[in-house]
């Protein structure tokens, strides 16, 4: 059973270190099934399945 | 000063009883043919700040002494012909969240360490501010953003709140506020703005300027605090696009403090500007006035700036920009992320120094895994490759900066007027965009057309925008507010 978005935004927090206000939170959990949903959709964006990141290492400063 | 009139007649001086110039380009040539001296100008527009910023909130700190003596360096050095280009002599503001020598920077916000910008506590010039100054430019003081330049205001963190300056109950948009609504106002003719997802074009839009965020990697972002890393740039914003692209030919350029800077040339942007835009191909997608959004006005003044670009010669073609939806969460979803890496610290030990909107947008990004932080860098590789397709065809890509007008102070929630503004998606693949003024709403409200142009080509951006100002005036509108509370002063 997947994890209701309270549950998430908790430990999530936690994991962060970060106490927050409960209005706060309560805004986080309301914010964050939309939210995940957008970033779910980055994963149907159609592209190679080999398409590089945007972030490219270089050994130099 | 000397009145300069634009090809349909409009002049370029303020209705004001001060009769300052409105345009960078108009006080330059009052500096060269005696009519305005720097001083007198800078003078001016200090007055101007006198009445005005109380309402208006432009300003963080102002350097009236500093700004004073530079504008007599510059009167000084015209007068014996030493002559730097356009900037020479002109009152520039600058965003506070770039450094300069004059003092520590704030961000807007508690959090940020004082020393920030400086060495054994002597404070210097970002990189983009040194270029101005060596280019002749009088910096007047360190101007209003959002907290950390995102979000909405917290008066509650003793910071002035920027109000529109066509309507005080009205925010500026942000987060480079306070140089939006300072140009506006006549506080300075240009300042520096930063855009990580539109925090140049919105406020320009909304408060009836001119703003270009330029190709990522143009002008190096050294000294600058740091918002979205991947999505940051330093940026002009004037009343007309011509002052920004005289303002750009002196920012842009390489340098390895910035390890995004990249090492192009600089075109000559003024000769860009032809006047026409015979032979240019443009895209514009209309598909977003359709939408719950889209404010009535924003379509008939959308549909009356298309037909100027037509009068002044270009192709206009309807089209449908790829991948919005995406590109523009792989913008705020790799901001939060990089934002959040640069904020956790301290907002696990000072969460409520921060002001709550900061606390909001910035928080998100402890909820974005490490792969979807890359997925989201793979979207904009894949949404690069979309724009080349849609490049190969037009020249130019026009949308409404925003599908709304300013939002009123009260209220305001910045999550729920994300989805009316059209710039993230140009921050996701760092193609040059610009707003421009298009006109106002019928409460008075101005309106920005929203210009995106391919990699390193803005001035291709500059000379449409400035064809389009050349048969319009919406860029010189002025505020019947700002008039107002200026001859209620005299």
């Amino acid at each position: 059973m997947s994890p209701t978005a309270e549950e998430t935004v908790t430990v999530m927090l936690a994991a962060a270190g970060i106490t927050v206000p409960d209005d706060e939170k309560a805004e986080f959990v309301a914010a964050y099934p939309a939210f995940r949903a957008s970033l779910d959709a980055l994963y149907a964006v159609p592209m190679s399945h080999e398409e590089e990141p945007q972030l490219i290492f270089s050994p130099f400063v | 000063m000397t009145t300069i009139e634009t090809s349909i007649g409009a002049t370029t001086v303020s209705a004001a009883a001060d009769s300052i110039p409105l345009t960078i380009t108009a006080a330059a040539a009052g500096l060269r043919d005696g009519s305005l001296t720097s001083v007198g100008l800078v003078q001016a527009m200090q007055a101007r700040a006198d009445i005005l910023d109380g309402t208006l909130g432009s300003y963080i700190v102002r350097t009236d002494e500093a700004a004073l003596a530079a504008a007599a360096k510059a009167d000084r050095e015209l007068a014996a012909g030493i002559d730097k280009g356009l900037l020479h002599g002109i009152p520039l503001g600058i965003k506070d969240i770039i450094t300069t020598s004059d003092g520590p920077s704030t961000a807007q916000s508690l959090i940020l360490d004082p020393q920030f910008g400086s060495v054994d506590g002597k404070y210097s010039d970002a990189l983009v501010v040194t270029r101005l100054r060596d280019a002749g430019a009088v910096v007047m003081g360190k101007l209003t953003t959002m907290e950390y330049a995102i979000g909405t205001p917290d008066p509650s963190k003793g910071f002035p709140t920027p109000r529109n300056p066509f309507g005080l109950d009205y925010w500026t948009g942000g987060s480079s506020s306070g140089t939006g609504n300072g140009v506006a106002a006549g506080l300075f003719l240009g300042g520096l703005g930063t855009d990580t997802g539109g925090s140049i074009r919105l406020p320009a839009a909304w408060c009836g300027i001119s703003g270009m965020k330029q190709t990522f990697g143009r002008v190096p972002k050294s000294g600058c605090v740091p918002l979205g890393f991947s999505y940051d740039h330093i940026g002009p914003m004037t009343r007309s696009a011509r002052d920004a692209a005289a303002m750009l030919a002196v920012l842009a350029g390489h340098d390895e403090s910035d390890p995004a800077s990249v090492d192009v040339p600089v075109p000559d942007y003024l000769a860009a500007l032809t006047g026409t835009m015979e032979g240019l191909k443009v895209g514009v997608d209309v598909s977003f006035l359709d939408s719950a959004a889209c404010d009535p006005a924003t379509a008939g003044l959308t549909r009356a700036a298309l037909a100027v670009f037509v009068e002044a010669g270009a192709t206009v073609t309807e089209i449908k920009l790829p991948l919005w939806d995406e590109l523009s969460t792989a913008m705020m979803a790799g901001m939060a992320s990089e934002s959040f890496t640069y904020h956790r610290p301290d907002m696990q030990s000072r969460w409520t120094d921060y002001g709550r909107p900061t606390r909001k947008t910035v928080g998100l990004g402890m909820f974005i895994g490490a792969a979807d932080y890359v997925q989201a860098q793979r979207v904009r590789r894949a949404g690069l490759r979309a724009m080349e397709a849609v490049f190969a065809d037009y020249d130019i890509v026009l949308t409404p900066t925003s599908l709304a007008p300013a939002p009123l102070l009260d209220g305001l929630d910045f999550e729920e007027m994300v989805p009316s503004v059209l710039t993230p998606y140009w921050n996701s693949v760092g193609y040059p965009a610009m707003s421009i003024p298009m006109g106002q709403t019928a409460a008075g409200l101005p309106m920005g057309l929203q210009l995106a142009g391919r990699p390193f080509d803005e001035a291709t951006v500059f000379r449409a925008a400035d064809a389009f100002q050349l048969r319009t005036d919406h860029h010189l509108a002025e505020s019947p507010v700002m008039l107002d509370l200026l001859a209620a002063s005299s």
